[in-house]
């Protein structure tokens, strides 16, 4: 009598989907996919401990701990059930990690038997303390540095895709235009930077922008399990950087 | 440090981040928009941009200086069609909504007359659901509504804080017909019903917000139509208008954005109706709000109709829209039980060969449980018993997919603490038939979660339709049909069920995630210790599962336990079809006639007689006990022996491949007392 159910997928495999399955069932495409929101998105997390206080060696030591441990299927230990998104999994599993440090009077595990995530804590601290100083609260930090990250990663992406068609440059004249609002854009300067008629460029920043947000979907996409939340994500991060 | 500024809002920002861009620029420009604009192809097409510019907003104090006949109290929102302030109109001391619609088109004539030609008829408007706009106009380059202020909420942010019941879904949906019916006399089209431009005022009422806002931005003519008949023309449209919040277009919004007319409105609020009824969206394949909520199946058939793709399949007015839902909602009391059996009944891929295999073979299951049951209720009466209801029950289709029934407000410690849990359900038979009963035996997984606290994260019970271990791991019980069922572990702790009959299933209780045993009262809070008896039973160990793919999902709908089929022995032929209707958990009183236990008082020899008689007549005249589910048993037959104090029933049933299942009874005398039964299949 095993039958078994007939299950489809709504919703494509993502990161953070494949973390959550590998829950029961490690794989290494799972294992892949925790090493790449280690890769990803540690910097929201830097900014968070920074914000809630942390000295910089301290921030660095927690998030390189934190990572060190979800390497280790540590995680599912501090599972939560806000695991339906990577970002409120990944702030609530740190908030844990730091209530449990200061618990054990302060003393933050180092290296030691973790494994090692390697960030450049340089450049975290470099980046942080470029950030404008705000009155927001650490969470309202995390929300936000984690919208900006996800931009980080949709802009690179983009330059590389760039790069790729050896158009590197074009990138830099062109992605101005993406923050400004359609009226604002000077497509005479726009078309006269990339050697281009003006109606090409009109097209070039038309196709930028569609591309920008193909591929800014994708990024937040694979940090929800699935499609109904993505929209809510958005709305959400949109939220946080104070767009909506 | 010389603090970094975006050029475009003045807010400070980190050249680090973002390539250098400022982020909330990038999201207010790209994303933010929840309403797809014509902004892209105008953009190819000339310097005439036809889309708003999606700028950073403006504070109320940045734009108080327009208005100085309001005081411009708070921003309310945006959308893509604009932003929305909160205002007080300070000759009628009201409060009005301030909508500020396209902030760069001053120098557009274009859209100047149309905005002006479009709010004239607006303000025309005049429903009891429909939002009033009282004035417009354009100073400083923005072109402005004053509409009435709606103090509420929006269905959007009503979903967010609780799912609808059906009621209150049928009961809204209704009212929006009659609105857009009304505007759409008018030759007006929404073009953007969603959520979002649903209103709810503090008395309930649903106005329909930015009413015509759409066509407006977008740049379109008014839908040419015929107010006196009520048929509408396709809209004579000049240019590209592809406007709308994409979850909730029409296909030809996107496809044939020339052709749109008010039917697209109906397809957008039949979008609306669905998550109101089941919480989500209809995803790629729909399926009928039934397989997910309690709604009669012409619910089902109004929402698939307004969902058609083709328009001219869909309801051709709201107000045959509202007549749909009206007469079901009407009949759903009058003409219960005898429900639609339309051809898109799920039920109906049943037909499917192999999903017919399975119900055979669930089937074949299904039939030894009842053959036991009949004989075992012959032999013991019925306890006294006391019935705490769980909750009723709503079914749903999981995140992975897969069929789950739920309960709503069920107290797992009830259920950890009841003898016997059981559940209504109902039934969505092969020929479309809907019955409901209680206990149909499906293999089931009961996951629950408490979501009060985190110490209790979830409840995992393998159990076999209504079986349940009772907590000193001495007793099964089970219940199907009406009948109940009690079995015992024999004395070695082996089962007194053959394996592979009845599955062992146990008990599974989950502690919280840190495995530190704990249990929690639901109702009160209060950590209690697991039974011992159960920790020893377990090995000393609780056994945790988790299944975090169902919380979050679990959370919006303040589900506590979920139900889906086991991978293990499910039952297919009951997927999808089944929706749980309510839970009962059992007590037994101790102290009534029959003790707590093990009293098998007054069998007698001949009413054992009596059973075997009934159930070699339902097999031999190839009784169903279910006929809805047109599942017949041609080869099933039985074979009685008697040898000494014993009754040995074999039970051959399936086809291709037969199998057997044997029970043996010991028959005991009326004045034999306390002596326990073996029931054994082997």
């Amino acid at each position: 009598m095993s039958i078994s159910s007939p299950t489809r997928h709504p919703f494509p495999d993502t990161r953070w989907s494949l973390v959550l399955a590998a829950n029961c069932d490690p794989t290494p495409a799972a294992e892949e996919a925790i090493e790449s929101i280690c890769r990803a998105y540690w910097y929201p997390l830097y900014a968070f401990a920074r914000h809630s206080g942390r000295s910089p060696h301290d921030a660095q030591d927690l998030t390189q701990e934190f990572f060190g441990q979800l390497l280790e299927k540590r995680w599912l230990d501090s599972a939560d059930r806000d695991k339906g998104r990577l970002r409120t999994f990944l702030i609530v599993a740190l908030k844990r990690l730091m209530a449990k440090n200061l618990r054990s009077a302060g003393a933050l595990r180092r290296g030691g038997k973790h494994t090692m995530v390697s960030f450049d804590a340089e450049l975290a601290e470099g980046r942080y303390i470029k950030d404008p100083v705000s009155t927001r609260s650490a969470d309202e930090t995390f929300d936000r540095q984690w919208a900006v990250t996800l931009l980080d990663l949709t802009i690179d992406q983009l330059r590389d895709e760039f790069a790729s068609a050896g158009k590197d440059r074009d990138f830099e004249i062109l992605k101005d235009c993406l923050m400004a609002s359609r009226g604002g854009i000077d497509y005479v300067d726009v078309a006269k930077g990339l050697g281009i008629s003006e109606g090409a460029a009109r097209v070039a920043v038309h196709r930028l922008r569609k591309r920008f947000r193909e591929v800014y979907r994708r990024e937040i996409s694979q940090t929800v399990s699935k499609e109904t939340d993505l929209d809510d994500e958005i709305r959400h991060l949109a939220r946080a950087l104070g767009s909506e | 440090m010389n603090e970094a500024k975006c050029p475009e809002c003045g807010d400070a920002m980190n050249p680090s981040a973002a390539g250098g861009l400022c982020p909330k620029c990038l999201m207010a420009v790209n994303m933010a928009s929840q309403t797809d604009m014509t902004g892209d192809r105008a953009e190819d097409q000339g310097s005439t941009g036809r889309s708003p510019s999606l700028k950073p907003v403006l504070e109320p104090s940045a734009i108080a200086g327009y208005f100085p006949q309001f005081e411009v109290i708070q921003l309310l929102g945006r959308g893509g069609m604009g932003v929305v302030y909160k205002a007080r109109q300070k000759s009628l001391d009201r409060f009005v909504a301030l909508k500020i619609i396209a902030p760069e088109r001053e120098k557009d004539r274009q859209f100047a007359e149309r905005f002006t030609s479009e709010a004239k008829i607006l303000a025309k408007m005049s429903h009891a659901n429909i939002v009033t706009v009282h004035d417009f106009g354009e100073v400083g380059g923005m072109f402005y509504l004053v509409m009435e202020y709606v103090d509420g909420v929006n269905l959007r942010q009503l979903l967010h804080q609780r799912k609808l019941s059906p009621e209150e879904a049928l009961a809204i949906v209704p009212a929006i017909c009659e609105a857009l019916e009304y505007a759409h006399k008018q030759g007006v089209v929404h073009r953007d019903i969603k959520p979002e431009n649903l209103m709810f005022d503090t008395e309930g009422q649903v106005k329909i917000a930015d009413f015509g806002i759409a066509k407006i931005v977008g740049g379109t003519e008014r839908s040419q139509s015929s107010p006196a008949t009520g048929s509408f023309e396709p809209a004579g449209l000049t240019q590209d208008a592809r406007i709308g919040t994409p979850s909730y277009m029409a296909p030809e919004q996107v496809e044939r954005p020339t052709q749109v007319d008010h039917r697209a409105d109906i397809y957008s609020l039949g979008i609306v109706f669905y998550e109101m009824l089941t919480g989500e969206r209809p995803g790629a394949k729909l399926q009928p709000p039934s397989n997910k909520v309690r709604v009669d199946v012409r619910i089902d058939e109004a929402v698939i109709r307004a969902l058609e793709n083709d328009p001219e399949l869909r309801y051709q007015t709201a107000a045959q829209f509202k007549t749909a839902i009206d007469t079901a909602v009407r009949g759903e009391t009058s003409l219960s039980g005898r429900l639609d059996r339309r051809s898109w009944s799920p039920a109906h891929s049943l037909g499917d060969r192999k999903i017919r295999a399975h119900l055979n073979r669930f089937w074949k299951w299904w039939f030894g449980c009842a053959a036991l049951i009949v004989l075992a209720t012959a032999l013991w009466g019925m306890w006294l018993q006391r019935e705490i209801p769980l909750g009723q029950g709503v079914s749903a289709e999981s995140p992975d997919g897969m069929f789950l029934a739920t309960v709503q407000t069920t107290h797992a410690m009830r259920i950890l603490d009841s003898d016997i849990v059981r559940y209504r359900f109902r039934v969505q038979g092969h020929g479309g038939s809907v019955s409901e009963r209680w206990a149909i035996p499906v293999p089931i997984e009961a996951l629950a979660k408490d979501y009060l606290l985190m110490s209790l994260d979830s409840i995992v019970f393998g159990s076999h339709g209504t079986i349940i271990w009772s907590k000193d791991g001495k007793r099964v019980s089970f219940r199907m049909g009406e009948i109940e069922v009690d079995a015992f572990n024999t004395e070695d702790g082996s089962h007194s069920f053959q394996e592979g009959f009845l599955p062992p299933q146990e008990v599974e209780l989950q502690a919280n995630v840190m495995l530190q045993n704990r249990f929690l009262d639901l109702d009160t809070g209060q950590v209690l210790s697991p039974p011992a008896e159960l920790v020893s039973k377990l090995g000393g160990g609780i056994y945790a599962q988790i299944i975090p793919q169902y919380w979050e999902w679990m959370n919006q709908r303040g589900v506590d336990i979920v139900y889906r089929p086991s991978q293990e022995g499910s039952t297919t032929g009951v997927h999808g079809h089944l929706t749980l209707v309510e839970g009962v958990a059992i007590k037994k009183e101790a102290g009534g006639p029959r003790g707590d236990s093990r009293a098998f008082d007054t069998v007698s020899t001949s009413e054992v007689e009596d059973s075997i008689r009934a159930l070699k007549n339902a097999l031999v005249h190839n009784a169903d006990p279910y006929p809805n589910f047109g599942v017949s048993f041609p080869d099933v037959s039985l074979v009685e022996t008697r040898e000494g104090g014993m009754a040995v029933i074999e039970i051959m049933a399936g086809n291709p491949s037969p199998e057997k299942i044997r029970l043996r009874y010991k028959l005991v005398k009326n004045e034999t007392r306390g002596q326990e039964p073996i029931i054994q299949g082997n």
